[in-house]
């Protein structure tokens, strides 16, 4: 039975080639994006499972309401949390703390020797390095090649590297025990290599340096929430217990500082395994993707099946007609309906098993030019060998099989012997009204997915063209350097002067970050006759006078800073601040605005309270300047604090060059960096390009969304193209009667597209209320707002 | 109003060359009925075929109102055809999806006739069939005799000077064949010349002149008046 079934089978796809084609191919293209897809989505979901004993661990969260402004959460607590926590709570078996260096050191420049004995000096500058906790070693997954993981990074001024880097560093050589030079006066010692971490985990570094190397202060410290906390709680415990005692630990360490600064503080706990995907809080380590999106991934892979099974169903049942004999003389002779339906869902399932051979090769063809598109190693020949894909290659035959062949069999099996071979037989109308609400299904999801492709694309050239409030186009980026002593100040104004000597060089301004990225400095502001109480969250920008200039933005009210109203003293002042000077600091409109101010020109010359670490200090506004974006478009206006700090404090230096000889300018700037700072690398980065590269990940997201979306668009056309042909062949009588009655060939021509345009129509009208309520519901990323 | 002389057709295939017309001649008047007889395969088809200008010939001469239309192109042919030629059918030919009325309708749409002319047009030819009750059917709820009425006044409701009928009543029972074979001389009487194919020789009684084919050539040629 079986045998005679796949010979049908096979007989009927052999004898409708086109048919078998446009079905088998589009079902082949729907399970290929499908596969790619699931893989996509299960790469995803795969963050940090790898983790020992990843069911218990946790990052600990910190929520303040610094200001009356509402409670911001943040991944980030202070260093003392964890060690805290496990001498407090007995369900917590073990922590470790992790802080970005930037925090402690601002921009960092190792210099160590080579292989070859030559002194280099590196900026690191794309290298993620983290202070830790020894028992990191314990708590993830860091396979270490050499080096001892109990001891590693216990000792003050010890370091561990990954492979890559340490190869890069010290090539052939062991690098165990070899020394770094940290921005030219810290020396660290090497003792152990790690094995580079997978993509997959919310946390990725490069580089480890010992957590005792900030020294023992660490351990009593509760107002510095930038060290991300992680404790794994005994097998088994429930988060809640011990998230209901966090209220009293927070009474026991923090009700001081609360007290003190008026703020409030809740703790919580966080699986590590939902970072990647759920957690979207302030101070995030990494990027972390959107459940959301992936979702929404996923349907569309749902939808190009369902596209690609649809024409399946149309195409079987359009095609019905040329089956009736077989099933009327079948039925003469005896054959039940039930046998005929599983002869027929029978085919439909080796359809689709044909199908996802073909689907199976072309993903093994596709495996590097789709991880390269994607930009992570998803693909691999070893997927293989996993179960769960095989799942979904078989729940995709069968119920696919299943689901596009159950009406056509229905259909068929139904017809009635006498009718078939009197030749009495018509289609029926309610088989072409089910063919063509198909249609619209599949064009009604594709012109959606279109839509909304077209919509996401016209928001990123937006977005890009957008005038982001500063000049991008003409600034140079210099990492400022870092091997510095007290003549830095007078080296730097002596090396501005230097470098505008040259006429392409227009204007330089030295801060502490530049556009592109979220400032991590932050505190409380208020005005200083508001109450502690009411203080607001505005971001500390440290500046100098030729910050505007540099930039362009434009002054709003007051004046710009000048050389004598440098006022902020920095953490690595070595010396005491003079207490009489006072300080003077600009706001953006956006930090007016948030403060309190009538206007911008009501702002100039006030005086607002600011905290500077543990500190309140009181400052004068000075000038009011217009808004730019620190971060892309997706963002908001960040309110900020200017400061223009005495001591040099500065990460980046901006040079404001001309666009003609581009190249020379930066040959000269960059001899003249050399000469002045030969402990620091020269590396420089267009400010444009820095920017733009914030909506990395929502381009690529797009491209896959295009990629896919196009996918669907072409499997609908397959279909509509195979109806259509269908159509045609069907009518060829009724063409030919037209002819013969005088009709011309352009009227003949028109005759089947134009019942296959309306359709189409039918479904633009019907997917422009579903595009538009998408878009209400805010499932596109961008934010409609803004635009 | 017709004159063919040498007429050829063959057919050609990878192996062998049929011949379907033989150097065939003849004339047809107009105002006469003729009908065309002879054993399947003898060429009939073929020759309506030609002489309704839906088929290319090989060789002869066809002289159709005093132009040589042999060397005519399609659309030239087409537009003859759609001006003077109403077609009749063995299996009707009408199209499902149309009504009575948008079947008898098309001829007109293809002329270029205005929308009111068009709808008069159709009722007076609708009527005159006597299926006026049933314009609004489809033609798979009406009965042969009934859908081959429909195709005559399809044929007609251009007036054509010619009609060209291939086997009429092949597929009806002799009561509807009768009737239709009225209907013919009726309109033949009114002054439409036909030339209709046929294997009835009750039905060739019907007409007013006999041509026998055999072989792609005329073998007799007997006038009934």
């Amino acid at each position: 039975m079986i045998r005679n079934y796949f010979k049908l089978a096979w007989r009927n796809l052999i004898k409708n080639k086109g048919y078998s084609l446009i079905n088998i191919g589009g079902l082949a293209i729907g399970i290929t994006a499908y596969l790619l897809i699931i893989q996509y989505v299960n790469f995803e979901s795969s963050y940090d499972q790898h983790q020992p004993h990843i069911d218990d661990l946790y990052r600990v969260t910190l929520s303040t309401n610094l200001g009356a402004k509402g409670f911001v959460d943040a991944a980030a607590t202070h260093p003392a949390v964890g060690s805290s926590m496990k001498r407090d709570f007995p369900e917590v078996d073990n922590y470790a703390r992790l802080v970005n260096k930037e925090i402690m050191m601002g921009s960092f420049v190792l210099s160590y020797i080579n292989e070859q004995g030559d002194l280099v000096k590196s900026n690191v500058g794309n290298d993620l390095i983290y202070i830790a906790d020894s028992t990191a070693l314990d708590l993830f997954k860091i396979n270490l090649v050499k080096g001892n993981p109990k001891t590693a990074l216990k000792e003050q001024r010890s370091m561990i590297l990954s492979t890559k880097v340490a190869e890069r560093f010290f090539g052939d050589q062991d690098p165990i025990n070899k020394t770094l030079m940290a921005n030219g006066n810290i020396q660290v010692k090497v003792t152990g290599v790690f094995d580079e971490l997978p993509e997959n985990t919310h946390l990725k570094f490069d580089m480890l340096i010992s957590f005792s190397t900030l020294g023992t202060w660490t351990e009593t410290t509760w107002n510095w929430p930038e060290f991300y906390n992680y404790v794994r709680l005994k097998p088994g415990t429930d988060p809640a217990i011990v998230e209901a005692k966090f209220p009293a630990f927070i009474d026991k360490y923090l009700s001081e500082s609360m007290k003190a600064h008026s703020f409030e503080a809740k703790m919580g706990l966080q699986p590590v395994k939902d970072i990647h995907l759920k957690s979207h809080l302030a101070n995030e380590i990494s990027v972390n993707s959107n459940e959301k999106t992936l979702n929404f991934l996923w349907l569309i892979a749902v939808f190009v099946i369902l596209i690609a099974l649809m024409n399946f169903i149309n195409l079987s049942t359009a095609k019905s007609t040329e089956r009736a004999m077989e099933v009327g003389l079948k039925k003469v002779v005896g054959i039940k309906r039930s046998a005929l339906i599983v002869q027929f869902l029978f085919e439909s399932v080796i359809i689709n098993l044909i199908a996802a051979i073909i689907a199976i090769t072309i993903i093994s063809l596709l495996i590097s030019p789709f991880n390269e598109f994607v930009g992570l190693h998803i693909l691999s020949l070893d997927m293989w060998g996993q179960l769960p894909i095989w799942l979904h290659i078989i729940g995709l035959v069968f119920l696919g099989g299943l689901l596009a062949g159950i009406y056509p069999a229905f259909v068929l099996s139904g017809f009635k012997p006498i009718q078939v071979l009197k030749g009495k037989f018509h289609q029926s109308e309610k088989g072409t009204f089910i063919r063509k609400a198909l249609v619209v299904a599949q064009f009604t999801i594709s012109i959606t997915l279109i839509a909304g492709t077209f919509i996401m694309y016209s928001q990123f050239s937006y977005m890009q063209n957008q005038d982001l409030g500063f000049d991008s186009k003409h600034n140079l980026i210099l990492n400022a350097p870092m091997v510095v002593d007290s003549t830095i100040n007078d080296k730097m104004e002596v090396f501005k002067a230097e470098l505008l000597r040259n006429p392409n060089v227009n204007v330089i301004t030295a801060t502490a970050d530049v556009p592109g990225k979220k400032n991590p400095w932050y505190n409380t502001t208020r005005q200083v006759h508001e109450e502690k109480e009411v203080s607001v969250i505005c971001n500390q920008f440290n500046v100098d006078q030729d910050f505007m200039d540099t930039y362009k933005i434009k002054l709003l009210a007051g004046r710009n800073f000048r050389l004598e109203d440098h006022s902020y003293y920095g953490f690595r002042n070595p010396n005491p601040p003079s207490t009489n000077k006072p300080y003077r600091v600009m706001l953006n409109r956006a930090a007016v605005k948030l403060l309190g101010f009538l206007s911008v020109e009501d702002a100039v010359n006030k005086k607002v309270i600011f905290q500077l670490g543990p500190q309140d200090r009181t400052a004068e506004v000075i000038g009011v300047m217009e808004n730019y974006h620190q971060q892309s478009l997706q963002n908001n206006y960040d309110p900020t604090l200017f400061l223009y700090p005495t001591y040099y404090n500065a990460s980046y230096l901006t040079v404001n060059i001309n666009t003609s000889n581009i190249e020379s300018t930066i040959k000269h700037i960059g001899e003249k960096y050399e000469a002045f700072f030969p402990m620091d690398p020269y590396e420089y980065f267009f400010l444009d390009e820095h920017f733009n590269r914030q909506y990395k990940a929502d381009r690529k997201f797009g491209q896959l969304f295009f990629l896919f979306a196009g996918l669907a668009i072409f499997i609908a056309a397959l279909g509509l193209f195979g109806l259509g042909s269908y159509m045609a062949m069907r009518r060829t009588k009724e063409l030919c009667v037209r002819k013969v009655l005088g009709a011309n060939v352009l009227h003949v021509l028109l005759l089947i597209p134009k019942s296959l345009v309306v359709l189409v129509f039918i479904s633009g009208i019907i997917a422009v209320p579903i595009t538009y309520l998408w878009l209400q519901n805010g499932f596109l990323i961008m934010r409609l707002e803004l635009i | 109003m017709i004159k063919i002389k040498d007429l050829e057709k063959y057919y050609k295939t990878e192996e062998l060359q049929t011949i379907a017309l033989n150097k065939l001649s003849f004339e047809v008047k107009q105002g006469e009925f003729i009908a065309v007889m002879g054993p399947s395969g003898c060429g009939k088809s073929t020759l309506l075929n030609i002489l309704g200008m839906l088929d290319d010939s090989d060789g002869g001469s066809f002289i159709f109102n005093g132009e040589e239309v042999i060397n005519y192109n399609e659309r030239k042919r087409a537009n003859i055809r759609k001006h003077n030629i109403g077609f009749v059918f063995q299996s009707f030919n009408l199209i499902d999806q149309l009504t009575v009325f948008e079947n008898v309708e098309l001829p007109l749409i293809y002329t270029g006739v205005k929308k009111a002319e068009r709808k008069k047009k159709v009722h007076e030819v609708l009527e005159k069939m006597q299926i006026m009750h049933r314009r609004k059917h489809f033609p798979q709820q009406l009965s042969g005799g009934q859908q081959q009425r429909v195709a005559v006044a399809r044929a007609v409701v251009n007036d054509p000077k010619l009609i060209l009928a291939d086997e009429p009543t092949g597929n009806l029972d002799s009561s509807n064949g009768n009737e239709v074979m009225e209907l013919l001389t009726e309109l033949n009487n009114q002054g439409a010349t036909i030339i209709m194919v046929t294997h009835s020789e009750h039905d060739a009684k019907y007409s007013h002149r006999i041509i026998r084919m055999l072989d792609g050539q005329k073998v007799t040629e007997n006038s009934l008046i």
